[in-house]
Formats: structure tokens, sequence, C-alpha cells
């Protein structure tokens, strides 16, 4: 991933890195979602 | 299916996430030092917030059961440690990923960064803890004072930019932002507190199904375990 830094100091660039933020806070939510749905089922076929 | 009643508001929190996570890529203006890259900010900054909120429900949870010896306040405890420690991660990499095009290093240790490195560390060890105990007493008192003992990170690491110099930008307000990106960020932050509550409610309830299923079968007149 390159970013692009102008001499003033200003930062121009990283939508690469923009994009894997995001991406990375859908898998993590939607991954957790996915266990607790598989952990809740699990659970309710063991029983009590 | 039923409904349960925290489904419509987990329900809320995922529409708002949405839209704001598209007004956050598309339509805010990029800010004046960061360009674009301040994009990253309406996914870490609730992040952070968020997972500080679950760190301190698993700290009433934790004095909850240890004043009311209840396992309901257990189950408060072990839901959102778990659900802190995975924001908390996200955190960290959201940060990381923040702190590479603007300040050149994924990580530093600096004040704010190392104290959230020990803050999600420490929970994730009593989520350990929690794992390597079978008696259900043990495992809620020891990992209740555990708790207790990691959420004395949480208002560290909230203030740690504050009490050293740091790296890390200190806390902003409306005042010391702009409108449109304030407006956006409350939005996205609204949206996960929305989102994480369902996650911690969810993950309640499945705490409290395994809570049941190590109660003692009830006992007959005689003393003897009810087949």
């Amino acid at each position: 991933m390159t970013t692009m830094f102008a001499a003033n100091g200003y930062v121009t660039g990283g939508w690469s890195y923009v994009w894997v933020a995001y991406g990375v806070t859908w898998v993590f939510l939607a991954g957790y979602t996915l266990s607790l749905y598989l952990r809740w089922r699990d659970r309710r076929e063991e029983g009590p | 299916m039923k409904l349960a009643w925290e489904d419509p508001i987990g329900g809320v929190g995922l529409v708002l996430l949405l839209v704001g996570e598209y007004m956050g890529l598309f339509a805010t203006p990029n800010e004046q030092m960061m360009g674009d890259v301040v994009r990253i900010l309406y996914v870490h900054v609730p992040a952070a917030w968020v997972s500080l909120l679950a760190f301190s429900a698993a700290f009433i949870g934790a004095a909850g059961y240890l004043f009311s010896g209840r396992k309901v306040f257990d189950s408060v405890l072990e839901a959102s440690a778990e659900v802190g420690v995975v924001l908390g991660v996200l955190l960290m990499i959201t940060g990381a990923l923040f702190a590479r095009p603007t300040w050149g290093v994924y990580w530093t240790w600096d004040a704010r960064l190392t104290s959230t490195a020990i803050m999600v560390l420490t929970f994730f060890g009593v989520l350990v803890l929690r794992s390597l105990v079978e008696d259900p007493d043990r495992r809620a008192t020891w990992s209740a004072v555990v708790s207790i003992f990691a959420a004395i990170n949480v208002p560290i690491t909230y203030y740690s930019v504050d009490w050293w110099r740091s790296i890390h930008q200190m806390q902003s307000s409306a005042e010391t932002i702009s409108k449109p990106i304030h407006n956006v960020l409350m939005l996205n932050a609204l949206a996960l507190v929305l989102v994480t509550a369902w996650l911690v409610v969810k993950r309640w309830r499945l705490a409290r199904l395994h809570a049941l299923a190590e109660e003692p079968e009830p006992l007959s007149d005689m003393g003897e375990e009810v087949a």
C-alpha cells in the first residue's frame, strides 16, 4: 500500500488503507455475529 | 422466527452503520492535513468509544457479581468482556491502518497505544481465565476480581493523552472538528453502540444458557438429585 506525502506535510492518497480499515470492520462484525449464531445453535442442540 | 426485543435495535444499528459508513466514505469532505485517510476515523473512533463502554459494562458485571453473587451479572461480565475484546482488536487494527499513512509507522510505544494494548490484553486474559476454570463459582469470582483490575485501564487509556506526552491526538469535541465530520462521526458511533448492544445481549443470552446448563439438578425431598 502506498501513500503520497507531499513536501508540505499534507497526506495525499491512502485510499487503500481506508478500504482495508472498512473491510476489516465488516469482517470482524460479520465474523463475530456468525460465531455467536454457531455457538447458539450448538448450545441449543446440546440441550440443558 | 420470533424476534427478540433486541433485534429491532440491532436492525436499526445495522442500517445506521451502512448509511454512516457510506457517508464516511463518499459524502464527507477530506481533511485539510490528513486528506482521505481521515475516513478511517469513522470506524476507528467509534470502535474505541464502544470498546471502552463494553469494558465498563464488564466492570459493572464484575462488581455486581461480587456484591450480589448472582450469576446473571457473571453473564454480563462474560458477554461484555468478549465483545469488548473483539472491538478492542478492531480498534487497534484500524488505528494501525490510520497511523501508517499519517505517522509513518503502524505501531509505536506511545502512551495511548500501549495502554490500549494492555487493556485489551488484560480482558483477553479474563476470557482465557474463564476457559480454564471449570467450577462455575470459582470462575465467576476469579474473573470478576481480575476484571475489576483490568477495568483500571479504562480511565487510564481514556486520559492517557492528557496525562502523558503522546503522538496520538487528544480527545476531540464538537468545537474542535468541523460539523460535517462531527455529524458523520456521531452517526457511526450511535450505529456501533446499537450494533454492539445487540451483540452483547445475544452473547449474554448464550452465557445464560451455558450457566443454566451448569446449575446442579434440583434436589428431591429425599435429598437426591432428580433424574
